[in-house]
Formats: C-alpha cells, sequence, structure tokens
C-alpha cells in the first residue's frame, strides 16, 4: 500500500518538476522561445514607435477614438475570470476535482491581469503621465474605479497564488530542483515550510479568507470594466445589464481560457494522469451552462433593444443585426456560442477534443462580440455626419498579436519556475478523502500524515 | 537643551503622549495632503463667487447661412490646425427644410465628459465653463467616448503649433501649445470671456447669428445687439440638443423656419 | 466691412418686414403712453400696458414697440431689449417683463416708426425689489446626501486590509517554521 502511495506520489513530482529541472525546454522549447520573445519584442518596439509618433499612427479617429486596445482590455479581463471560479469558487464548494488544475487557473489569472495593466497602457494618450491616474484620481470616474478594482485583483491574485504556491515551493526546494538560482527563490519563498501543524492551520485559514475573498473583487472588477462604457450615454452601451453582462461574460471566456490552456498544458508537460478526461468534462458542463446564460443575456439585450427599435438602439441594432458589422456579430452568435453550446451538450461530442473546439470557438467569439461592443457604438453618428470608419493599422495588430504571445510566453516562463499543477493538493486530496466538514470555512481537515519535506525520492 | 536631552529619552512616559501627538499631527497633514491630491469633486456645481457670469451661447438657426467663417475664426485664434471645435452640420428640420447647425461644446451642467475624466482634468471654472488641464490630460480619450455632442478632438499626432502657439503661455483657458496626446475642445472663448470680448465664433459671424450671454444677468449679445436672455430664448421658441440625455446644456438653439421646427438628428 | 453688411442685412429685413425708417418731416409725431406710472416688481413678471397715439390723439395700431432697459454686460453699459409687442387697432400693447437685476431702473419704451409715422420713445420706471428671474444651475449627479464618490473607497479598504492581515499570518507560518527548526535540527519524527 504504502508502495503505491509512494509510487503516486514520486510519478506526481517528477511530472511536476519536469518543466522546472534545467534543460527542460530542449531545442524545440528554445526555439519556441526564441520565436515567442520575437515577436513581444516586435509588438515592444511598435509600442515605442506608437509613443513617439502618437496615436496617429494606429487606425483611431476622432469619431473612433477606442479601438483594437480597448477590445483586448476587455477580452484579457474575461479571461482573468478563470483562476478566480475555478480556484476560490470550486474550493469553497469542496469540489474534489479541482485540485490538479486550480494552479494553472491562479496562473492564468494572474498573466492575463498583466496584459489587461498592458493594454491599458498601450491604449493610453499620455503614458509618460499614468501616475496622475494615482495621485490625482477623480473618484467620480469609471476608469479610476476600474484602476482601484483591478490593482486589487492583481494584489488579491498574486497573493492568492503565493499562498496556495507556499507547499510546493517547500517541496522543491527539499527536492533540490531547479539549480542555485530558483532554489534560492525556493527557499525564501518557502517561508520555511516544514508542514508543521500550526503553519498548516494559519496556511489554510489564509486562503480560505482569499477563496472568499477574491469572489467580490473578481466580481467587482468585470463590473467596473462593463461599465467603462455602461456609464456613458451612447446607444449600444447605454444600458443597464452591462455589470452582470460582462460577468457573466467573464465567466464564459474565462471558463474556455482554462479549458484551452489546460488542453496545451496536458499534451505539452503529459500531465494526463491528472487532468484526466472527467477535468474537461466537468469544464465543459461549467462552460455549457455560462454558454446559456451569456447566450440570454445577450437575447435580453438585443430583444429589448429590438422589440422597441427606439430612435437611440434603432440604428445601431440594424447595423449590427444586418448592416456592416453582422458578419463579427453572427460569427460569434452561432460560431461563438450556438455551436459551442450544441458541442457541449451533446453526449457524443463531449468528449477532450470536442470541447476543447468548443472552447477555442468561444475565445475567437468572444473577442469578436467584445470588438462588437466597442467598435459599433463608437461608429455610430451622434451629430449629423457619417457613420465613422475604423481600420487598425499595423501598429495595432502588432501590440495585440505581442499580447496573446506574451500570455503564452509568460506561462512558459512562470512553468518554468512553478509547478503548473498543485502537488501538495493532490496529496492532500488521496490522503482525505471525501468526508468533506460541513463548514464555511472551505478546506479539507488538516492531515497529520502529509508531510511534503519529510518524503526521501530517490532523484 | 540637556534637559530636552533628558526629556528625549526613550523611558520617559511623557514623551509617549507628545510623539502620539506628533504622528496624529503627521497624519492629520497627511490626511489633508491626500485630500487635496485626491479630487473628489462631488459638489463640481455652484461657482465660488456667486455673482460670477455663467456663460452661455444661443445660435438663431433663422440667421446661420452655413458660411463657417465661426470655424474659421476659431481655428485660427486657437491654432487648432484641422480640427473643428465649432463643427457646421448641415441637417434637415422637422418640416424638411435645411437648416445649418453650428455645434460648440455644449458647456454642459451635468456634463459626462466630466464625470468620466480618471484626473480630473476636465473641469469646471467659475463661469461654468468646462475647462480641460492639459498638464493632468493622460489621453484616455473617455471623455470622447462620453460626450453625447461629439464636441471633443484627440491630439492623435504632434500638433502643428505653429510659432505663434509655441511661445503662448498655456492655460486651460488658453489651451494653446496643443499638446500630443491630450484632448482639445472649444473653451467658449473663456481668455476672451476673461477680458469682456465675444468668442471668436460669435465675433466673426457675419449675419450676427451667435449670441453669447450670461445666464446669471440674463443677458445676452451678439455683436449688435443686446437682449435679455430668457426673453429671447421664451420669445423664439428656443431649443436644446437632445435634451433627453439630462446634460442640460448652455447652447440654444432658434428654430430656423417657424415656431415649432427643430432639426432632426440622426439615430 | 462685415459689420456694414450685417446692418445693411438688417435694415433689409426690417425693411422686408414692413417697418421702414421713418422719413423726418414726412410723418406723423407719435407719443407712447404708458397705462402706469413706476412700476414695482416684486418677484412676479409685470405686464405694462401702454398706448401709441399720434399727434390728434388717435391710436397708432401695427406699431412695434420694444422696451429696453440699460444693464452693464462685459464691462460696458448696454441698453438691452427686454420685451417687445405690437399695438393692436386700439393702439394698445402690453408687454411683459421678468427682470433678472435689482433696484432702481429706468427703461424706455421705443418706437422704431412705421409707414407715416415718425418714432418716439418713454420712459418707464421700474422699482425692482425682488427679481423674478434667478438662475439655478442644473445638479451634476443624484442629489442626495450619502451619494458620495468616495464612499467607493470604502470597500477597497477593507479588502487591502484583509491582504494586510494575510500577510500578518503569512510571516506567522514562517516564523513557526524558523522555531521549529531553531532549537533542534530536521527531526525525523513522523
Amino acid at each position: 500500500m504504502n508502495a503505491t502511495i509512494d509510487d503516486r506520489r514520486r510519478r506526481l513530482r517528477e511530472r511536476a518538476e519536469a518543466p522546472i529541472r534545467p534543460g527542460a525546454w530542449g531545442v524545440r522549447g528554445r526555439l519556441l522561445v526564441t520565436g515567442l520573445a520575437l515577436v513581444v519584442g516586435w509588438g515592444i518596439f511598435a509600442w515605442i514607435w506608437q509613443v513617439s509618433h502618437g496615436l496617429v499612427v494606429t487606425g483611431l479617429n476622432n469619431h473612433v477614438s477606442w479601438g483594437v486596445y480597448l477590445t483586448n482590455f476587455v477580452f484579457f479581463a474575461g479571461i482573468s475570470m478563470a483562476g478566480t471560479l475555478i480556484s476560490a469558487i470550486l474550493r469553497l464548494t469542496h469540489a474534489e476535482w479541482r485540485r490538479p488544475i486550480t494552479r494553472l487557473a491562479e496562473m492564468i489569472t494572474v498573466v492575463a491581469l498583466v496584459l489587461v495593466a498592458s493594454m491599458v497602457v498601450a491604449d493610453i494618450g499620455r503614458p509618460d503621465r499614468l501616475q496622475f491616474v494615482l495621485l490625482h484620481a477623480h473618484l467620480r470616474s469609471p476608469l479610476l474605479w476600474d484602476f482601484l478594482s483591478i490593482s486589487t485583483y492583481i494584489a488579491g491574485s498574486v497573493l492568492y497564488l503565493y499562498l496556495a504556491l507556499v507547499p510546493d515551493l517547500a517541496i522543491l526546494r527539499d527536492g533540490g530542483v531547479g539549480g542555485r538560482v530558483r532554489g534560492r527563490l525556493y527557499s525564501a519563498l518557502s517561508l520555511g515550510w516544514r508542514g508543521l501543524p500550526e503553519q498548516r492551520r494559519l496556511l489554510v485559514r489564509a486562503i480560505g479568507v482569499m477563496a472568499i475573498v477574491i469572489v467580490p473583487v473578481a466580481v467587482s472588477v468585470h463590473s467596473v470594466v462593463s461599465w467603462i462604457f455602461g456609464m456613458t450615454l451612447r446607444s449600444g452601451w447605454n444600458s443597464s445589464i452591462f455589470g452582470p453582462y460582462f460577468v457573466v461574460g467573464a465567466i464564459f471566456s474565462g471558463i474556455a481560457g482554462i479549458v484551452v490552456v489546460m488542453a496545451i498544458f496536458r499534451r505539452v508537460y503529459h500531465l494526463e494522469e491528472y487532468i484526466t478526461e472527467k477535468h474537461f468534462r466537468y469544464l465543459g458542463s461549467l462552460l455549457l451552462a455560462a454558454g446559456i446564460m451569456y447566450a440570454y443575456f445577450t437575447l435580453s439585450e438585443y430583444a429589448t433593444v429590438g422589440y422597441k427599435m427606439e430612435v437611440g438602439g434603432a440604428s445601431l441594432l440594424s447595423a449590427l443585426l444586418v448592416g456592416r458589422y453582422a458578419p463579427y456579430f453572427w460569427f460569434f452568435a452561432i460560431f461563438g456560442t450556438i455551436a459551442p453550446i450544441i458541442l457541449l451538450a451533446l453526449p457524443r461530442t463531449r468528449t477532450v477534443k470536442w470541447i476543447v473546439t468548443a472552447a477555442v470557438l468561444v475565445n475567437i467569439g468572444m473577442w469578436l462580440k467584445r470588438f462588437v461592443i466597442v467598435i459599433p457604438s463608437m461608429a455610430l453618428p451622434l451629430m449629423p455626419y457619417e457613420w465613422g470608419t475604423y481600420r487598425p493599422t499595423w501598429v495595432e495588430w502588432s501590440i495585440t498579436a505581442a499580447a496573446f504571445t506574451a500570455f503564452a510566453l509568460l506561462f512558459m516562463v512562470l512553468a518554468r519556475v512553478f509547478p503548473v499543477i498543485s502537488v501538495w493538493e493532490i496529496e492532500e486530496g488521496w490522503e482525505a478523502p471525501v468526508a468533506a466538514p460541513r463548514r464555511l470555512l472551505p478546506i479539507a481537515a488538516p492531515s497529520p500524515r502529509v508531510t511534503p519535506s519529510r518524503v526521501k525520492e530517490p532523484s | 537643551m540637556n534637559e530636552q536631552v533628558d526629556r528625549n529619552a526613550p523611558t520617559n512616559p511623557g514623551l509617549s503622549r507628545r510623539s502620539f501627538l506628533g504622528k496624529v499631527f503627521i497624519a492629520a497633514g497627511a490626511v489633508t495632503l491626500a485630500s487635496k491630491t485626491v479630487a473628489f469633486a462631488d459638489d463640481a456645481t455652484g461657482p465660488d463667487d456667486e455673482n460670477a457670469p455663467q456663460w452661455a451661447m444661443v445660435f438663431d438657426l433663422a440667421r446661420c447661412d452655413g458660411c463657417k467663417e465661426c470655424t474659421r475664426a476659431c481655428q485660427e485664434t486657437h491654432f487648432t490646425g484641422d480640427q473643428e471645435w465649432i463643427k457646421v452640420f448641415e441637417v434637415k428640420d422637422e418640416a424638411g427644410n435645411t437648416v445649418f447647425l453650428p455645434r460648440p461644446c455644449m458647456q454642459c451642467e451635468n456634463a459626462p465628459c466630466l464625470n468620466v475624466c480618471p484626473v480630473g482634468a476636465t473641469f469646471r471654472n467659475e463661469n461654468g465653463t468646462v475647462l480641460v488641464d492639459h498638464e493632468l490630460c493622460i489621453g484616455c480619450r473617455f471623455c470622447m467616448a462620453a460626450c453625447p455632442y461629439d464636441a471633443r478632438s484627440f491630439n492623435w499626432g504632434e500638433p502643428e503649433n505653429p510659432p505663434g502657439a509655441t511661445f503662448a503661455k498655456y492655460s486651460p483657458e488658453f489651451p494653446v501649445p496643443h499638446r500630443k496626446g491630450t484632448v482639445d475642445k472649444c473653451m467658449f472663448c473663456a481668455h476672451n470671456a476673461m477680458n469682456g470680448q465675444l468668442p471668436a465664433c460669435a465675433s466673426a459671424c457675419s449675419m450676427s447669428a451667435i449670441w453669447f450671454g450670461d445666464l446669471k444677468a440674463d443677458i445676452a449679445t451678439n455683436g449688435l445687439e443686446t437682449v435679455q436672455l430668457s426673453w429671447l430664448l421664451s420669445e423664439r421658441n428656443a431649443y436644446r440638443l437632445k435634451e433627453e440625455l439630462g446634460t442640460s446644456p448652455r447652447v440654444w438653439y432658434l428654430p430656423g423656419h417657424g415656431e415649432n421646427s427643430k432639426v432632426v438628428l440622426p439615430q | 466691412m462685415k459689420r456694414l453688411l450685417a446692418v445693411a442685412s438688417l435694415g433689409f429685413m426690417i425693411a422686408a418686414v414692413g417697418i421702414e425708417p421713418a422719413h423726418a418731416g414726412d410723418d406723423v409725431a407719435t407719443t407712447i403712453v404708458a397705462d402706469q406710472g413706476p412700476v414695482t416688481v416684486n418677484g412676479q413678471p409685470v405686464e405694462l400696458r401702454f398706448h401709441v397715439r399720434d399727434a390728434a390723439g388717435r391710436p397708432v395700431p401695427g406699431a412695434l414697440v420694444r422696451l429696453f432697459v440699460p444693464v452693464e454686460f462685459m464691462g460696458e453699459t448696454k441698453n438691452a431689449i427686454v420685451g417687445e409687442g405690437t399695438t393692436n387697432d386700439g393702439g394698445s400693447a402690453v408687454i411683459r417683463f421678468a427682470p433678472a437685476q435689482t433696484g432702481q431702473v429706468v427703461g424706455t419704451l421705443a418706437f422704431w416708426g412705421s409707414t407715416g409715422y415718425a418714432p418716439s420713445e418713454a420712459t418707464v420706471t421700474f422699482d425692482i425689489q425682488k427679481p423674478v428671474y434667478a438662475y439655478d444651475p442644473a445638479p451634476m449627479g443624484l442629489q442626495a446626501w450619502w451619494a458620495r464618490s468616495y464612499l467607493i473607497l470604502v470597500p477597497f479598504a477593507v479588502i487591502w486590509a484583509i491582504y494586510l492581515l494575510l500577510l500578518w499570518l503569512v510571516v506567522r507560518v514562517r516564523r513557526a517554521g524558523a522555531a521549529a527548526s531553531a532549537p533542534s535540527d530536521i527531526a525525523a519524527t513522523s
């Protein structure tokens, strides 16, 4: 029995530590990282070009003054919901199946939020004055609420990721993984973790509190992002359901994001034993539920406008449904929402392959949906002139490509330093099975037998 | 001297109260400093000087012939280059007649642009005119998204700033020279109003179609005649644009053809 | 040049409406007679009745009369039009005046003259104790004592306080680890 447990544990740690070991990348890995870094570098060059010449190098103009940068901003904010949802809510509801994927989810949140901040910097006309948001804060502005909310969320996510990382860092420290530099990092960050009951008690409480606190923070983030649009008088934005609409949209695209990242990491780092088909199916069910909710919100938004065809919303709705923006809208509606819902609902297509396909479609659809939220309402003429036009230039596409590439690159770098699956939580799940205590505060009862740093393993 | 050194000994209990008070004063000072830098701006209306004129504009659409002299005068006075702070549109009114509609910044009393600026760069001066502090503006363009009248222009690239502009002394009332990455708009020529002069557009209008007035004193002039503002508005059935949005703009329009033919805006 | 054009166009418009500048000597002299003496204004608009009569005392119909009041505007004193009225067949008209200023004001009723009639003026004294018109700017945002924008800082302050508390827990975890390993070496207890 012990042999089996030790065997299982050894395999788990090997798998978790494999990406961290020196030489883990190999030739292909290094080529890939170099390629990604080049794309990111090109994006940074494009941004520097934009800062020196001004935003005139983009396709933005006085009518459509917000474009692809804001679309990316909302998109990445949506992706960042994944961490909270999986990690915190599933932890609070004692869903045991979350254990192998919490780390990935928390990492997605942190990386996505870094990109959210970078998209704001990319869009600002005077990046040299960003500190004014702190020094001359005007509290009536939704953008200020955004700053407050997102900085609180970043701090919370990093803290949450760190708290859940501590026991794993102790494992890495004790196993001497990663060489000198990283070894020192692990020693410093692991807080002298020895799995003592006192330490466990404190950490479990901290994680529990964080799990509760991070949920309203995440909801507030997406609400204030929506209110950047919802608190204006433009038709298409002047809607009272924007807060919940964006939160549900974030849940939808967040789950899709984690499915995609999960699939990639599972394949690349051979984690099939831990991230199983069950995880994809469960997340697929959550994605289905979120998709149905999002479809309902979208229907509610457009049906109420379309029924009345009030002066404010009529021409915008026509442009969206049958006019110049119809291709984007219908791609989102059919391929980005209805098709994934069908794929996730039918028993025949509830396989890993199809669920991942659905998630990819959802992500593409949601990017288009954010585009369709931002640009048409800006292009709609407010005074007697023609519809505005917007054609993104190479600068905007470069920065967008760099953002998505940076997402992958940051992940690769993070995976090199921290284990992408939560070893201690999985082991905890093995040791203290299903008898979940009926308490409000989460986390399984501490088990004195779990002493991660004590297990000697051949290495 | 020696006594003071003794008093500063950390074991003296009397010191702890003083150091506590000192900390309280420092904290109070910090809070006061913070409250000066953080603009709460909840009481944005209400001039400091109760008798400061509250500027408003009235456009007589019966007289406007669409010559755009107002636009040109504004561009020349403020070196705006291609930007049109007062734009003249050609529209149809309710009766189907063609009307020319000059649109400056509406200087709304419930200004959406003022609400959404994250750094408070858009502010209201004592005359109720909405100004932009270009030394604060971070170029987020939220005000442009929020303005229902599309009255703002952005300096997308390096602005032209001819010598007359480059060597001007900057103030929000006369926002010249322009800066890249900040937003510009009509400011009712606050620099002229301060000196008792009409805005550039009102002076330039050959049809005397632009009235500039003071809502507080209830007077308006177009350069030739002076009238009681409230009488002019009620006599000629003046209206404002997009009244239903609740922005309470300070720009009125006198109908072009007959009493009840307002312009029809798109959407 | 532009002013000349403006005045000319104004004159043209006046001519088009039908009131022509009078030709001295041709026209009958007229008088404007206000119905009442000094008018007191006490927060309510006043209606000023007056008659326009010619030299023979016959009523002058269709006479456009404007009420001017001197005002201080943009550093200059000007005569502002505050109301106008056209006489009926009986030669009388009413002008409604809702003043915005306070104090003793001497207004002028002015008739520009029309075909066959010479222009004339009359003064009217107003004693404005309480003005009618008072400007009230529209409020910005919800007017409630509790609708304060800085209240948004409260939930975030709570959350950051919780973060600090959690960091304190982290410190305690570290201390617990240090305390355990300080006295004895890595124990092989299990």
